[in-house]
């Protein structure tokens, strides 16, 4: 199923509108996010991917209401959830629609807690009392993710890193939430239970019409499953299009170095790593307030960069916020692929 | 504290005159680790060698030994943990019988390492300047003057940008890369002849990954230095090692240079870890996984300990240990099948 197919149907389930989350105060104010506009169609996987401190998490924390937006809204089926305020957001949050996947389980995970116990929290909150029913949500959840009752009695600390994820997944699922997000699902694993948690993903979408978005840092473990591929860079989108399009011809310089940067068993690149790094010897960059989130990075930055691009529409479903976007694959071409210009 | 510093290796290059020619820097023979004070062996017999210049990854799933196999190298492993057997011959010389002070003449000044979390190994009050010229006063003797300028030289052969600001810093004022950079930097300080690097780039991003890995190759090139470096990631491992020793189970299953290990693995396990891996051609493809869970440490296997889990496993393989044996130049491989030459892929 293509998000095209499920967009044409009708509203997102998920829309983040021009959000400005600004983390600290006074000395410490520091924006992490600035104009986040994302939009998240039902069934479909979207992959958002982005280094340390770009905002990745924190725009997941916006979305569940864990941080409030400085400006801007999430509305989610039509609500805007990031106003609602006391009963009608508890209302919301014990409906449990939509379900964060924590980063680290070992961290999020209670350690005291049983898995019985913590996957049925969130029914018990809901409002569920009936015991054997909630045993019976359990194991379903449980059996979802592939694990049998055997791990029930458990504490997160006597099972598997693979496992942990697991659980920390059916805790989200037994809930039955219409929207999953998944911080670094899978970069605590080796690459076999990387792969094994990727293909349960992209299986319970199918199987149960979820959206997924999946927060991670790899680029190449996404092009797996992911219908679609959004980039952050220091708080702001610069990149966001289909899975396979952005891949072949990413139009971003910050997109093009992940890629390159990502480790590879085979030889083959469009471009190395030292054609999309600045050199010594380029032009310095406009370093002005306001000026591209990138350019100070960007060997390809001219004078146009002093001001932010837009996220703009290149095609369909794709835009891109680059001055440059249709000038600096050229450019790269001209570079040394061994060294720093 | 005072420190001897007199050479715990006087023969090195003797031995090194002796076998005429690059001998090994590190030769480990029959290694054996034992684990929970003893009750069992999670390293079992691991013999490798790493000669001058050379970059050798280990790379196997979390628990197969890899990370044990480096702290007895280092000296350094956990406490319940003891090497059982077997030997680490540094430069000639047979390490596992050193004493305290033996090992403190060895680290840093012949042996660097680093490990996954740079921020847990540097004391977060102290400038990172300081602490890397309190390693060149100790070990070299050298005068305040004289480290300070050392230092600044080491910020910049790692690629810190800015040299003088960060030796005034402290580690949380620094990004995780370019901790990771004052810890290569620490490691490197006093030339020592090996790096052992455990999983250094794996909570790095990816674009400060590919760095780190630039820089561990350049400093190679630059200085002779040679590298023991671990992953989970056998991406990581094909672009930056000379050779590769793929560990399973506590055991070595296969070895060889990494462009005949990429190209064509011989052991089941090394073709699966190859599927598996971030294979970085961005195409949309069907994620793979190896069915299974490796034998549990100190659990008893006849025969091979991957046959289990082996897609083209024979009777032959639980019959009795299965031997290594050459497949290649200098290409081992640990399977009943590599004797033969049928391998399916």
């Amino acid at each position: 199923m293509t998000a095209a197919a499920v967009g044409a149907a009708g509203a997102p389930l998920l829309a983040v509108e021009s959000v400005d989350v600004t983390l600290g105060r006074g000395w410490r104010a520091n924006r992490v996010l600035s104009g986040v506009d994302l939009d998240i169609w039902p069934g479909e996987i979207v992959g958002l991917v982005g280094e340390t401190g770009s905002g990745k998490t924190t725009l997941a924390r916006t979305v569940v209401g864990l941080v409030h937006p400085g400006q801007g809204r999430v509305v989610f089926e039509g609500l805007p959830i990031s106003t609602l305020r006391r009963r009608a957001r508890r209302a919301q949050r014990r409906r449990g629609d939509l379900q964060l996947v924590f980063q680290d389980p070992l961290r999020s995970l209670d350690p005291d807690q049983t898995v019985a116990e913590i996957v049925g929290e969130g029914l018990r909150i809901r409002g569920e009392t009936d015991r054997d029913e909630i045993r019976r949500q359990v194991t379903g959840a449980l059996d979802k993710v592939g694990l049998d009752a055997t791990v029930l009695e458990r504490t997160p600390g006597q099972i598997s890193g693979g496992q942990r994820q697991r659980v920390s997944i059916a805790r989200a699922l037994a809930v039955e939430p219409r929207l999953l997000i998944c911080d670094e699902p899978v970069s605590a694993l080796d690459a076999s239970s990387r792969n094994y948690v990727l293909r349960l993903l992209d299986e319970l979408r199918t199987s149960l019409g979820l959206a997924i978005v999946i927060i991670s840092h790899d680029l190449s473990s996404l092009a797996g499953i992911a219908d679609r591929v959004v980039v952050l860079y220091r708080g702001k989108i610069i990149e966001d299009g289909p899975v396979g399009r952005v891949f072949a011809t990413p139009r971003h310089p910050y997109t093009a170095l992940l890629m390159a940067s990502a480790p590879s068993v085979r030889h083959d690149r469009p471009f190395s790593t030292h054609q999309l790094r600045r050199a010594g010897s380029d032009p310095v960059p406009p370093a002005v307030p306001g000026a591209c989130v990138f350019a100070a990075r960007c060997p390809f930055a001219a004078r146009a960069c002093a001001v932010q691009p837009p996220l703009a529409a290149i095609g369909d479903r794709w835009s891109v916020a680059c001055h440059r976007h249709d000038e600096w694959a050229a450019l790269a071409q001209t570079r040394d692929r061994q060294k720093e210009g | 504290m005072a420190i001897d510093n007199r050479d715990p290796l006087p023969d090195l290059a003797d031995a090194r005159r002796r076998e005429g020619g690059p001998g090994d820097l590190l030769r480990l023979d029959d290694l054996h680790v034992s684990v929970h004070d003893g009750a069992a062996t999670a390293v079992r017999g691991v013999s490798l060698r790493v000669r001058p210049g050379e970059i050798v990854g280990l790379v196997g799933e979390s628990g197969s030994g890899k990370t044990l196999t480096c702290r007895a190298t280092l000296g350094v492993l956990p406490p319940g943990c003891a090497v059982e057997r077997g030997t680490v011959w540094f430069g000639g010389v047979d390490v596992t019988t050193l004493s305290r002070r033996g090992w403190e003449r060895l680290h840093g000044s012949h042996m660097g390492a680093v490990f996954q979390d740079p921020a847990s190994y540097l004391n977060p009050v102290l400038t990172v300047g300081y602490q890397l010229t309190e390693v060149l006063r100790v070990k070299l003797r050298l005068g305040r003057r004289a480290a300070h300028h050392r230092a600044l030289e080491l910020f910049e052969a790692v690629g810190l940008r800015q040299p003088e600001r960060v030796f005034h810093q402290i580690p949380a004022e620094l990004s995780g890369g370019m901790l990771q950079r004052v810890m290569i930097a620490i490691a490197i300080s006093c030339d020592p002849r090996l790096l052992v690097a455990d999983e250094p780039t794996t909570a790095l991003d990816v674009t400060i990954q590919a760095e780190v890995l630039e820089l561990l190759r350049r400093l190679r090139d630059e200085r002779g230095l040679a590298v023991l470096f671990v992953s989970h990631d056998l991406a990581v491992i094909t672009q930056l090692c000379d050779r590769i020793v793929v560990f399973y189970a506590g055991e070595i299953v296969e070895s060889g240079p990494a462009e005949e290990i990429a190209q064509r693995p011989r052991h089941p396990y090394t073709q699966a870890l190859l599927r598996v891996a971030s294979v970085g051609d961005f195409r949309r493809r069907e994620l793979e996984v190896i069915a299974g869970q490796p034998p549990r440490v100190g659990e008893d296997v006849t025969g091979c300990r991957f046959a289990a889990r082996c897609p083209v496993a024979v009777p032959e393989c639980g019959a009795g240990p299965v031997r290594s044996v050459p497949v290649g130049d200098q290409h081992q491989a640990r399977c009943v099948h590599a004797a033969r030459t049928v391998v399916t892929s």
